[in-house]
């Protein structure tokens, strides 16, 4: 894992969660996950996709290089696309998030593809999964995994914090 | 890179249908446009050879009797055909209201990476639907499926990634009929109430026109 290079910026990522949508902020939000779920489809299913709503409340864009989780062999920021009836897939190389703006990874769209699953993920499991910034900034987040593998209707928030090597000022928020 | 076929349509142009469904006593304002590959008449489809979940044939005596929806797509599709798949399960609830039990088409899946999907596809598809059929087969055998569905498959870098390669492949629903003829392409996005509606009435119009023949 990335060492932070900006103590600074790591105090103000964010850092919600709420199984009834109670938002929390903390004392420099930044990024705000929300609505964060692995769709695990079918039992036998050797691929998932990884979901989340994805604010940044900063003024600067920020730019997130690498999720990496300890559930999976390999994950990727993945944008699916249908063009002329033809769907196709893509890996992103990085995802920008604009000053103010919220990405939505939703199905048919930006994805988190969650490939060599390391064991038997059942629904309701918490899942932890590490976002890190082109600044190497690490975001923690949990997902929730479900089988359903259609939109989110709920606005069940994500769980997530910060690590770095400024232990004492990662938060989680309920 | 691999091609195997390149999209075929009789009639490529997409019509944009409204559905208008008084006669089913829905709402057309409620209803999403569903959009069409068209045929001017049924498209007799070549002879194929699958094999379903169970390693039982699948070919085009399969499709005979009832109507069938047909989706093809690959089990190692994280997003885009779970989703389809999801909705189709919507689709055949939706039309259950509709159209008799005995009357109500078949969902089958065609897994068009058979090098990873012939192992579970049955199980994959059971997910979203205990009647959904998966099928798969040799390469030359989907091929030819592909093709005589104008559908589009194309692998992509398979060669240099075998876990994350793409899989890219034609998300239309086709409409078969009872004798396993082509009659419609329904192009994405799927939103179950308004297919549902459309199918129905296809089924409806198909039937009508065979009394009066």
């Amino acid at each position: 894992m990335k060492a932070p290079s900006q103590v600074g910026l790591l105090c103000g990522l964010l850092v919600s969660f709420s199984a009834t949508s109670q938002v929390t902020h903390a004392e420099a939000l930044k990024l705000k996950f929300e609505n964060c779920r692995i769709a695990l489809g079918p039992k036998v299913a050797k691929v998932h996709a990884g979901y989340c709503s994805i604010s940044n409340l900063s003024p600067d864009p920020v730019a997130l290089t690498e999720v990496t989780s300890a559930a999976y062999g390999r994950v990727e920021l993945h944008l699916s696309e249908i063009k002329n009836g033809i769907a196709s897939m893509r890996q992103l190389k990085k995802l920008v998030i604009g000053a103010g703006e919220t990405i939505a990874l939703k199905p048919e769209g930006l994805h988190l593809m969650l490939m060599q699953p390391k064991k038997v993920l059942k629904s309701d499991d918490m899942v932890s999964f590490e976002f890190m910034t082109a600044k190497d900034d690490v975001i923690s987040v949990k997902l929730h995994a479900t089988r359903k593998v259609g939109r989110s209707k709920g606005s069940h928030a994500g769980h997530a914090n910060h690590k770095g090597s400024h232990s004492g000022h990662s938060q989680t928020t309920q | 890179m691999s091609v195997i076929s390149v999209p075929q349509m009789l009639t490529r142009v997409a019509a944009v249908a409204t559905l208008f469904a008084v006669t089913l006593g829905v709402q057309p304002a409620a209803l999403a446009e569903v959009k069409l590959r068209q045929y001017s008449k049924p498209k007799v489809l070549k002879s194929f050879k699958l094999q379903d979940g169970s390693g039982k044939p699948f070919g085009n005596a399969q499709l005979n009797g009832r109507w069938t929806l047909v989706l093809m797509g690959f089990t190692h599709c994280p997003a885009v055909c779970p989703f389809t798949l999801q909705n189709l399960a919507a689709v055949k609830q939706e039309l259950s209201t509709r159209v008799s039990p005995a009357k109500l088409p078949r969902v089958v899946f065609i897994g068009v990476d058979p090098d990873r999907d012939l192992e579970n596809i049955g199980e994959y598809v059971k997910h979203f639907d205990d009647d959904f059929i998966g099928v798969s087969g040799e390469w030359t055998e989907i091929k030819k499926v592909v093709e005589t569905m104008d559908g589009f498959v194309r692998i992509v870098g398979k060669e240099k990634d075998p876990v994350a390669y793409d899989v890219r492949h034609g998300a239309t629903v086709n409409l078969l009929d009872a004798e396993g003829r082509l009659v419609v392409g329904i192009y994405p996005p799927l939103e179950p109430k308004s297919a549902a509606i459309f199918i129905a009435e296809t089924m409806l119009k198909h039937a009508r026109k065979q009394a009066t023949n």
